[in-house]
C-alpha cells in the first residue's frame, strides 16, 4: 500500500509536467492578448511610435515577446527581416493585418534583428531604410538587469545605469520621414558606429545558440520561476498572483465548503430516511423532490431566489435577505459577532443555490450503500440479537453504509477551488471562479495558470485519495 | 455501573455549564465591543464637530480662494506676467446648493468588479477608475462641464498666464494643499512610519507626472502619445509650473490643463519607504507597491476606504482650498452583474443606479403605456425618479472605405437610407438615444443643425445602388457589379462584423440584414468576443461594423478622421476616411483657438462627414440613472452626466 502510494505520487510529477505544458500551449496559442477587458464603446486612445515603445516593455517584462517552446531565431536571415520590414513599411501590396503582424513580429525579435536591421541601413529602398532605423530604436532598447531588487549592488548600479544612458542615446537616433537626406544620413552613421561598437553583443556561439533554442522562451521563463514557486503578477493587475488568489480563497471556500457540509448533512439523513422506507410512497416523493431540485439549473434558482426573497422584492412580506454581496456597506462598524452573522445572513441564498443540486446525488449514494449494508448478514444477527431498529441502523449499518459517499469527498477536492462561478456572477462575490473568468477574457495568462495549476495538483491529490480511500475502506481492494 | 452513570451525568453536566459560560463570555464580548464602537463613533462626531467649529476659519480662507480668481496677486506671490490676463474663466456651477444637508450619504453600485490599478499612468487602470477619478483627483484646471465645457476654470491651480502664441503655460497652485493620508494602507505598521506625517503638494508633484509620463520606461504610452509636443516643463518654486510646448496647437490647452499631481513621496518609494535608484524608477512604477491600494490624488472627495472584493469609500475632503460638495460619502459596493443594480435600487441598497434599456423597458415604459403601474412599484409612487440624460457617446455602423463595396460614398450613403434608425431606437433601445448626423453630441454648438437626417428610404437606396452600378443581372434576387474592370460580376454580400455582449446590436444587425435583403444585398452577421473584435479593428479586417465611440468635448479630430491615420497600423481611422477638404480643416482647428471660429470649422466639418457618410451615424446614448427621492438637485453635466455629482445633494433620510 505504501509502495503504491509512493508510486502514485512519483507518477503525478510527470503528470503534472505535461498537464503544465498542455496548458501553457492552450494559453499561449489562444487568440486575443492581454488587456483590459473594457466592454461596449470604443474610446480615443492614441496609437503609434511610443505606444509601440510602451506595449513592449509590457510583453518584454512577461516575455510575451519570446517564442512559446522552442527559440529559432538564431536561424534568422536577412532576407526574412527585409521581408517583414517591407510589410511593416507598406513596401508592396501587403493588408493592414499583414502589416499589424509584420510589425509585432519586428517588435518581438528584439536583438536577434538588430543586426540584420543594421544591414538595411544601406538598402537602396529609402522607405526600408527608414523602417529599419524605426525598428532599430524598439528593438535595440536592452532591458534593466534585475530592475526590482531593492538593495542592488554597486557592480548593479552601474550596469544599469550604463543600460539606462545607452537606451536614453539610442532612443535620439531617430528622424522624421520629412527630415532632409542631410539629416538622416547623420543619424543613419551613427547607428551604424553604435553597431560596430557592440556587435559582439548579437553573435552567439553554438552553446550560446543551444541554450537560446531551449532557454530563451516562454515556457522556459515560466518554469524558472516557478522551480521557486514564484507564480508571477498579474498582467493586468501587477499585482502577485498568490496573495490575491489566498485573498480570494476565502470567499469561495467559504461557499464550497459551508455548501458542502450543509449538503451532507441534509443528504445524509434523507438518504438513510429513503432506505429504511425503500419503496414506500414517502421514498418516492422524497426521490421525485429530489430529482425536481437536481433538474433545476442553479442560475435559474438564483434569480428566483433574489427576485423573491432579496430585500429589493416585490413583495413585501418575503423580502428577507441581502441582494448580494459578502457584506453589508456598513459591517465595518458592527462588532466581530455582528459581522459574522452579516456575513451569514449574506450567505443563506447563495449557499442554498449551491447545496440544493448536490442533494439528490449525495441522498442516492447514501441511500443505496445503505441498502447493501442493510442485507448483509451481520445487520441480520444484530436484528437477529433483538435490538431495536433504531440501534441496528444508527450503530451498526450506518458506518459502513457511510463509506461510499465519504469515498466521494476526495473526488470533490477540486471543485472546492473551483468556485461556482455562476453563483458569484449572480450574488456578486468576488471569489475564484469570477476572478478566472475575468482573467480569462482579459487573457491573463499568469492568473489563469496559477488557478489551473493548482487546480491540477488537487485534482491529482484527489484521484490519490479516492483511490486510497476505497482501500481503506474496502478490504477486497488491495493496491500491490 | 451506577458509578459509571454518575459519572457520566457530572461530566456532560461539567461540559454543559462550559457552554452555557462560553455562550454568555461571546455575549459579554459583544456588548463590550458594541460599546467600544459606538464610543469611537462618538468620538469622531465629537472631532468632526469641532473642526466645523474652526471651520469659521476654513470658511474664510475658501472666500479668499473664490478671490484670486480675480488679476491681483496673493500676498508674497509675483505674476511673471501680470499684464496677461488670467485664463481662467469662473467656474459655471456652484455647489453645495443652499441649505443642503452637508452629510448626505451616497451610494451607487460598481459593476466593473474590483478595480485593476489605480495608478493614473498606467494603461491597466481601466476607464472605469476614471470615474473616481473626477472626485479624488482634480487637475490643473477643469472644463466647466454643466454649462460651456469650452470655458476652463481652475482647479488646483488659480490662475494660468498663456504666452508666447499659446506656446507657454505658467500655472499659480493654490496655496495649502496638502496630499490626504493614503488609504489601505496600515499607517499603525512600523513599515509604514515614514508614510505618516503631512505631505504638502507642490509643483514638484506635478512635474513628477509628467517625468513618469515621458519616462520611457514607463507603460504610459497611450498618455505619452499626447505630449509629443511638450517642450519642456519647470517647477519655479513650489507653486509655480511652467510648461512649454514645441508649436502652438489647440491640444496644448487641454493637455497643459489635465495635468495632474502624483504624489512622488509615494511613487519613488519602495513599500518601505526606501527609493528606487533613478535608473530603475520607471520600472519599479510600474509594478509600484502602491498602484493597487488606492486612488491617490487631491481633489473635493478622498478615497478612504477600499476593501477589494467588496467596497470603495470616497469621504469629502475638506481641507480643499475649493468649493465643498454637498454630498459628504460616496459608497461604492463592488459587484459584477449590472442586472443586479435594479434589485439594489429597489431594496435601497444603493440610492442611484443606471438601468439597462431591458430592464427600463420592464420597469417602468411598459406600465408607462398601459397606464397601470403595480400598486407598490417605487418607481410609480415617488420614492424612485430615473431620468435620461444624453451621454457624450454615440453609436454608428462603420463602413470599410478600403473595401471595394463600400468605397463608392453613394454606397455608402445607400447603406444608411436602409438602416431604419427611427424604428431600431425607439424599439430596440426604448428611445434611449438622440438621431444625430455627426459625430459631434447634439447639445454641442459644432453640430450644424441645419445638417438633415438621411431618411429611411429603401426605394431611395436602391436606385444609389444602381447609380453605383450595382443591378440584379442574373435574376438571383442579389445585386451585383465587376468590383475591378475586366473582372466577372460579383454579387453584393458582405459580413458584418458586431462585439458580443450587448444584447441591442444582434436585433439591430437582424432588422438591418432583412432591410437589405429586399434591395438585393446580403449580409452576413459575425459576433465577436471583445478582444477579437478590437484584434479584427487594428488589423482592419471588417467589411462593416458596429460599435460606439465615446467622445469627450471638442476633441482633437486628428486622430479618427485625418486621412494620414487611415495607413497607420493599429490607427483609429479604420474605417479608411480620406477627405481633403477635412484634413484641411483638422489641420486648421489644431491652430484655432477662436471659439467662433472653431465652432464654424466643426460644423463645416460635420457637413462633409455627413455628406461622405464614412459612418452610418446612428445615435447619442442616453442613460437611465435612477435615483431615490433624497438625493436632490440631480445637475447632468454635458459630459458623463451620470457621473459627476458635485452639485447634488442627499437629504437626511429617516431610518
Amino acid at each position: 500500500m505504501k509502495a503504491y502510494a509512493l508510486r502514485r505520487l512519483l507518477l503525478m510529477i510527470p503528470t503534472f509536467l505535461g498537464i503544465s505544458l498542455i496548458l501553457f500551449l492552450i494559453l499561449n496559442l489562444a487568440p486575443g492578448r492581454p488587456g483590459a477587458q473594457q466592454s461596449g464603446d470604443l474610446s480615443q486612445s492614441m496609437r503609434g511610435e511610443v505606444t509601440a515603445e510602451s506595449y513592449k516593455i509590457f510583453r518584454e517584462q512577461f516575455h510575451l515577446d519570446k517564442p512559446i517552446l522552442f527559440n529559432t531565431r538564431f536561424t534568422l536571415t536577412a532576407a526574412e527581416v527585409r521581408a517583414q520590414v517591407a510589410a511593416a513599411s507598406g513596401v508592396g501590396t501587403t493588408t493592414a493585418a499583414e502589416r499589424v503582424h509584420a510589425q509585432e513580429a519586428l517588435e518581438d525579435l528584439g536583438g536577434a534583428a538588430v543586426p540584420f536591421l543594421v544591414g538595411l541601413l544601406d538598402d537602396p529602398e529609402p522607405k526600408l531604410r527608414d523602417a529599419a532605423t524605426y525598428f532599430l530604436r524598439i528593438d535595440a532598447v536592452r532591458p534593466l538587469e534585475d530592475p526590482f531588487d531593492s538593495h542592488p549592488s554597486a557592480s548593479l548600479r552601474s550596469r544599469n545605469l550604463a543600460i539606462d544612458a545607452e537606451n536614453a542615446e539610442l532612443r535620439t537616433l531617430r528622424y522624421v520621414s520629412d527630415a532632409p537626406e542631410a539629416t538622416k544620413l547623420a543619424v543613419i552613421a551613427r547607428w551604424k558606429s553604435w553597431y560596430v561598437a557592440h556587435h559582439a553583443r548579437f553573435e552567439h556561439d553554438a552553446l550560446g545558440k543551444l541554450s537560446m533554442f531551449f532557454l530563451d522562451t516562454r515556457f522556459a521563463a515560466y518554469w524558472r520561476n516557478l522551480a521557486h514557486l514564484d507564480f508571477g503578477v498579474s498582467l493586468i493587475s501587477r499585482e502577485p498572483v498568490v496573495p490575491t488568489l489566498v485573498s480570494k480563497l476565502k470567499y469561495s471556500l467559504t461557499l464550497s465548503v459551508g455548501s458542502l457540509v450543509l449538503a451532507y448533512l441534509i443528504a445524509i439523513p434523507l438518504g438513510v430516511f429513503s432506505a429504511v422506507k425503500k419503496g414506500t410512497r414517502a421514498d418516492r416523493v422524497v426521490t421525485l423532490g429530489l430529482f425536481m431540485l437536481y433538474s433545476l439549473p442553479n442560475f435559474f434558482v438564483a434569480t428566483i431566489l433574489l427576485y423573491f426573497f432579496s430585500t429589493g422584492s416585490e413583495w413585501q412580506s418575503l423580502r428577507s435577505f441581502p441582494t448580494g454581496g459578502w457584506s453589508s456597506t456598513g459591517a465595518a462598524e458592527l462588532t466581530t459577532l455582528g459581522q459574522w452573522r452579516d456575513i451569514a445572513w449574506h450567505l443563506v441564498l447563495p449557499m442554498g443555490c449551491m447545496t440544493y443540486n448536490s442533494l439528490a446525488a449525495l441522498s442516492r449514494y447514501m441511500r443505496s450503500g445503505l441498502l447493501e449494508v442493510i442485507q448483509a448478514d451481520y445487520v441480520r444477527t444484530a436484528r437477529a440479537k433483538g435490538l431495536s431498529e433504531g440501534v441496528v441502523i444508527g450503530k451498526h449499518a450506518l458506518r459502513n453504509g457511510l463509506l461510499p459517499i465519504l469515498t466521494l469527498l476526495a473526488g470533490l477536492l477540486p471543485s472546492i477551488l473551483g468556485g461556482s462561478v455562476i453563483i458569484e456572477y449572480i450574488f456578486g462575490i468576488q471569489g475564484l471562479g469570477l476572478w478566472v473568468v475575468d482573467s480569462i477574457n482579459q487573457r491573463d495568462y499568469n492568473v489563469i495558470l496559477a488557478i489551473e495549476l493548482f487546480t491540477t495538483v488537487l485534482v491529482l491529490i484527489g484521484l490519490l485519495l479516492t483511490d486510497l480511500s476505497y482501500a481503506l475502506v474496502d478490504p477486497r481492494i488491495r493496491y500491490e | 455501573m451506577r458509578n459509571d452513570s454518575v459519572l457520566r451525568a457530572v461530566t456532560l453536566g461539567a461540559l454543559g455549564l462550559v457552554v452555557v459560560m462560553l455562550v454568555v463570555v461571546i455575549v459579554q464580548m459583544n456588548h463590550l465591543e458594541a460599546r467600544f464602537i459606538g464610543q469611537e463613533q462618538q468620538i469622531r462626531a465629537l472631532g468632526e464637530a469641532t473642526d466645523k467649529l474652526s471651520a469659521g476659519g476654513l470658511r474664510v480662507a475658501q472666500a479668499a480662494g473664490v478671490a484670486t480668481v480675480s488679476d491681483a496677486p496673493p500676498p508674497g506671490v509675483k505674476f511673471l506676467h501680470p499684464d496677461v490676463p488670467n485664463f481662467f474663466k469662473p467656474k459655471g456651477t456652484h455647489w453645495p446648493p443652499p441649505g443642503a444637508n452637508m452629510e448626505g450619504v451616497l451610494v451607487r453600485g460598481w459593476t466593473y468588479g474590483d478595480p485593476k490599478g489605480f495608478n493614473p499612468l498606467l494603461e491597466n487602470n481601466g476607464y472605469s477608475v476614471e470615474f473616481v477619478d473626477l472626485y479624488v483627483s482634480a487637475s490643473l484646471g477643469g472644463m466647466n462641464a454643466w454649462t460651456n465645457p469650452s470655458d476652463w476654470h481652475g482647479e488646483l491651480a488659480y490662475r494660468v498666464e498663456i504666452t508666447d502664441d499659446a506656446k507657454e503655460f505658467t500655472f499659480y497652485l493654490r496655496p495649502g494643499l496638502r496630499w490626504p493620508a493614503p488609504a489601505n494602507v496600515n499607517l499603525d505598521d512600523p513599515a509604514h512610519a515614514w508614510l505618516k506625517g503631512d505631505h504638502p503638494l507642490t509643483a514638484d508633484d506635478f512635474t513628477f507626472f509628467l517625468e513618469m509620463m515621458l519616462n520611457p520606461q514607463v507603460e504610459a504610452g497611450p498618455h505619452r502619445n499626447y505630449y509629443q509636443n511638450l517642450d519642456s516643463f519647470k517647477a519655479l518654486d513650489a507653486t509655480t509650473l511652467v510648461l512649454r510646448w514645441k508649436e502652438k496647437q489647440y491640444t496644448n490647452l487641454a493637455q497643459s490643463m489635465v495635468v495632474e499631481p502624483l504624489p512622488k513621496f509615494i511613487y519613488t518609494r519602495d513599500e518601505h519607504g526606501v527609493p528606487f535608484p533613478k535608473e530603475t524608477l520607471g520600472t519599479n512604477f510600474n509594478a509600484h507597491w502602491f498602484n493597487n491600494k488606492a486612488r491617490m490624488g487631491v481633489g473635493p472627495y478622498s478615497m478612504t476606504r477600499y476593501t477589494p472584493g467588496s467596497q470603495m469609500v470616497l469621504t469629502r475632503n475638506d481641507a480643499f482650498p475649493d468649493e465643498k460638495p454637498a454630498i459628504k460619502t460616496l459608497v461604492y459596493p463592488i459587484y459584477t452583474d449590472p442586472a443586479q443594480t435594479l434589485l439594489k435600487l429597489k431594496a435601497h441598497e444603493v440610492t442611484i443606479g443606471e438601468l439597462s434599456a431591458g430592464q427600463y423597458r420592464e420597469e417602468i415604459l411598459r406600465y408607462r403605456q398601459s397606464g397601470h403601474p403595480p400598486k407598490d412599484s417605487p418607481f410609480f409612487d415617488g420614492r424612485i425618479t430615473c431620468e435620461t440624460p444624453q451621454q457624450s457617446a454615440y453609436r454608428y455602423i462603420g463602413w470599410n472605405a478600403d473595401r471595394p463595396y463600400f468605397a463608392d460614398k453613394r454606397v455608402r450613403r445607400a447603406m444608411t437610407m436602409a438602416f431604419d434608425r427611427k424604428r431600431i431606437l425607439e424599439n430596440v433601445y426604448m428611445g434611449l438615444g438622440t438621431l444625430v448626423t455627426g459625430p459631434f453630441p447634439p447639445n454641442a454648438p459644432y453640430n450644424d443643425p441645419s445638417v438633415e437626417l438621411i431618411p429611411y428610404d429603401l426605394d431611395g437606396a436602391k436606385k444609389l445602388l444602381a447609380e453605383a452600378g450595382w443591378s440584379d443581372t442574373n435574376g438571383d434576387g442579389l445585386l451585383d457589379k465587376a468590383l475591378r474592370p475586366g473582372e466577372p460580376r460579383k454579387p453584393f454580400e458582405f459580413t458584418f462584423l458586431i462585439p458580443q455582449g450587448s444584447p441591442e446590436i444582434p436585433v439591430l444587425a437582424n432588422i438591418l440584414r432583412d432591410d437589405l435583403l429586399k434591395i438585393g444585398v446580403k449580409l452576413d452577421i459575425e459576433s465577436a468576443e471583445w478582444s477579437l473584435f478590437l484584434k479584427r479593428m487594428d488589423e482592419k479586417d471588417f467589411d462593416a461594423y458596429v460599435a460606439a465611440w465615446t467622445v469627450g468635448w471638442d476633441e482633437d479630430l486628428f486622430q479618427i478622421w485625418h486621412s494620414s491615420q487611415a495607413d497607420v497600423a493599429k490607427g483609429s481611422n479604420r474605417v479608411g476616411f480620406r477627405n481633403k477638404e477635412a484634413d484641411r480643416i483638422i489641420e486648421t482647428l489644431r491652430r484655432t483657438f477662436d471659439q467662433g471660429e472653431r465652432v464654424k470649422l466643426l460644423q463645416a466639418f460635420h457637413r462633409i462627414v455627413a455628406d461622405e457618410q464614412p459612418y452610418s451615424f446612428f445615435s447619442a446614448k442616453k442613460v437611465v440613472i435612477c435615483h431615490w427621492k433624497e438625493v436632490e438637485n440631480t445637475l447632468f453635466a454635458k459630459l458623463f452626466p451620470n457621473v459627476n455629482t458635485l452639485p447634488w445633494s442627499v437629504a437626511r433620510v429617516e431610518p
